[in-house]
């Protein structure tokens, strides 16, 4: 009669799989700051859906690692395999196969509101902050440099 | 009352899940869990019962007072009503 929440991935797992193979959905809270901006820890949640045959660049898909963790993260090339990255992310993850990916997210839910992968704003959110990565990194490195000088000279 | 037959009760590790079937978005965020104590007046709700065989039955089964058993029993029918997983015969 307690309300304990499943919240550990490996108990949600079989669930998600069952209800995924039967064409039906999930709707969940994804853990990781990997997909910040767009999916905020513990906060925003996500609804997956059955994979489509072939996956796009920039859909979401939940897929399953070869050494047995699963993620959450952003398709941004498409070969023969998925190349992949978390939007809070700079390094790729190359060689996804279709074989590994167990749904994809179809909508998700920030501040209240509801939105569709297929929504207009999303889909330029996912292309500015896709394109905008290596100008954010270089940024990033700039202000770290400028904040280690500002401290030497403070010693 | 029984439990609506539109829910089924899943061991996941040590707890039990109740379960809506068809073609709904399942929710992880709404899921309600039972402990021991709730997944045992579940098999009894399955079958079909009376509140009051309820109350019997955890008397029979737990060392609790009576006053506490009826508590539970109606807080526990109020969580299945809240998601519409009880049917009042």
């Amino acid at each position: 009669m307690n309300n304990k929440r499943l919240t550990s991935i490996d108990e949600m797992i079989p669930l998600i799989e069952e209800r995924i193979k039967n064409g039906g959905s999930v709707s969940f809270t994804p853990m990781g700051i990997s997909m910040y901006p767009m999916l905020r820890h513990g906060i925003d949640n996500v609804v997956l859906s059955p994979a489509p045959e072939k996956l796009k660049k920039y859909d979401i898909p939940f897929y399953r690692r070869k050494n047995g963790r699963y993620v959450l993260h952003r398709v941004v090339k498409v070969t023969e395999s998925y190349t992949c990255i978390g939007d809070n992310e700079y390094r790729y993850e190359q060689g996804i196969e279709h074989s590994q990916v167990i749904a994809v997210v179809t909508s998700f839910t920030r501040k209240g509101k509801e939105y569709s992968t297929e929504n207009l704003g999303y889909k330029i959110y996912c292309r500015v902050w896709h394109y905008s990565r290596f100008p954010r990194r270089v940024l990033r490195a700039v202000k770290r440099v400028l904040r280690n000088i500002i401290k030497g000279k403070q010693k | 009352m029984k439990i609506n037959e539109n829910f089924v009760l899943r061991q996941i590790a040590d707890t039990w899940v109740v379960l809506p079937l068809g073609d709904t978005t399942l929710d992880f965020n709404g899921m309600m869990t039972l402990n021991e104590t709730g997944s045992f007046l579940w098999s009894i709700l399955e079958k079909g019962c009376q509140q009051a065989e309820l109350v019997n039955a955890l008397l029979n089964e737990y060392d609790v007072t009576k006053e506490q058993a009826e508590t539970d029993v109606e807080e526990f029918l109020n969580k299945l009503r809240n998601i519409d997983c009880l049917e009042e015969l």
